[in-house]
């Protein structure tokens, strides 16, 4: 008996020793790239493809931890302040071997059809606020596993501000089948890039009867205002139902994609 | 009623145990406290401050109290049945207090980026050490109660 005691009590010393080593090299092993600075972000860059604003986050990471890191999962997401997920993506990376480095790119895909079928249009008009979400996951010598996460909240400034048409004088004759009407189109661009397209208003009495409209390129820089004349045609035959008051339908054509909108105007 | 002849080799022993007793708590003391404490300091840097979170800190007092305070009585206890007692109840109260500071394997914390208000959530599933922990345990029970069978069996024997 008292040689299995003894190796007994050998094998709870080493077994206690290797797994008290383990799990402090285990867990210092992500803390160790951390403070080497041996994980790098890059800035952020934008692109517009496909009706899809795509923000591509280059990142690298030399594992000069002691184990192998594997099943890394970096996911993000953008939501509105009441929830709403516009969208969410994620990059895998099966295995950083100990000593390898990887170079990889996050790309965060936002698609206008998204926000638009997501009721969020509201954030083309109003400045709002983006919830921005990020986790990173990841397993240690294949065995634990390890969370990261956080999330900030962004402000978001609208594209298109404050939108309104004012309509400055009566219809006049413009010819023997057409009136002209001028008016002043506005809004604000809060948002951090360019608008650049074409814009194509519709005016509609209060009856939602057509009664004419104007196309038109625009650009506003951002952080620009928008505030222009516009000279709308109405028909002869229908200026009878024009009543200076109705509803205008906007529709704005880029190489972002098809926004489509209306506001009042005359209230 | 104990003479004098019999008094001086149990007191030799006391004297003997409680000296051992001293120096491997202070050992225990030494490997559980004062050396985490240290390593923990010289991770922090002018540019990465790290530290523990705060209520991981009381854990760290608390696992180096049961690993002194058991190391001390097994020691002054040694060569009695109660030693193993001892060792028996250090094994039970590792294990629980394991389950407890690893938060049943689960262990969750919040570090706030200093001037920023950005907080970031960490997750470590620990489950798997948890049971290789609880395992090291149950060896160390088992090994308790061999050695309590065996010291019984001993005192039989001489008697």
């Amino acid at each position: 008996m008292k040689q299995s005691i003894r190796a007994l009590g050998w094998a709870s010393k080493i077994l206690w020793i290797a797994a008290a080593s383990f799990m402090i090299m285990a867990l210092y092993s992500p803390l160790k790239l951390v403070l080497e600075g041996q994980i790098e972000i890059g800035s952020p860059q934008p692109s517009f493809s496909n009706q899809t604003i795509t923000i591509s986050i280059p990142f690298f990471i030399n594992n000069t931890g002691f184990f192998d890191i594997s099943d890394l999962n970096v996911i993000t997401s953008v939501g509105d302040p009441n929830g709403t997920l516009i969208s969410e993506s994620t990059t895998s990376v099966k295995n950083i071997q100990r000593g390898g480095r990887i170079n990889e790119t996050h790309a965060i895909s936002i698609g206008i059809n998204d926000v638009v079928s997501k009721n969020l249009t509201y954030l083309l008009f109003e400045d709002s606020v983006i919830v921005l979400g990020g986790s990173v996951g990841f397993r240690i010598a294949h065995v634990i596993p390890l969370q990261a996460s956080t999330s900030v909240n962004m402000s978001w400034g609208a594209p298109f501000y404050h939108p309104s048409i004012r309509l400055m004088d009566l219809p006049e004759p413009y010819n023997s089948t057409h009136y002209e009407i001028s008016a002043r189109l506005s809004f604000e661009n809060h948002s951090p890039f360019d608008i650049d397209g074409t814009l194509r208003l519709e005016v509609f009495n209060e009856k939602k009867e057509f009664l004419g409209l104007w196309i038109g390129e625009i650009r506003v820089l951002s952080g620009g205002d928008y505030d222009e004349p516009v000279t709308i045609f109405i028909p002869s035959v229908s200026i009878f139902m024009f009543s200076g008051r109705g509803e205008a339908h906007v529709h704005f054509e880029s190489f972002m994609g098809i926004i489509d909108w209306r506001f009042p105007y005359g209230q | 009623m104990v003479n004098e002849e019999d008094s001086k080799p149990l007191l030799k022993k006391i004297i003997l145990n409680a000296t051992r007793a001293a120096l491997k708590g202070f050992i225990m003391l030494l490997l559980t406290y004062l050396l985490p404490t240290l390593i923990i300091g010289a991770l922090a840097s002018p540019d990465m401050p790290f530290e523990m979170p705060l209520e991981y800190t009381p854990l760290v007092y608390i696992f180096s109290a049961i690993v002194v305070f058991f190391t001390v009585v097994t020691e002054l206890f040694s060569g009695t049945i109660l030693r193993y007692a001892f060792s028996v109840g250090r094994a039970l109260v590792l294990m629980m207090f394991f389950i407890y500071a690893l938060n049943g394997g689960i262990l969750t914390s919040t570090i706030q980026i200093p001037g920023q208000q950005l907080a970031i959530q960490i997750l470590a599933n620990l489950k798997a050490l948890l049971a290789v922990l609880i395992l090291l345990n149950v060896l160390g029970l088992a090994k308790s109660m061999l050695e309590a069978t065996n010291f019984l069996a001993r005192k039989v024997e001489t008697t």
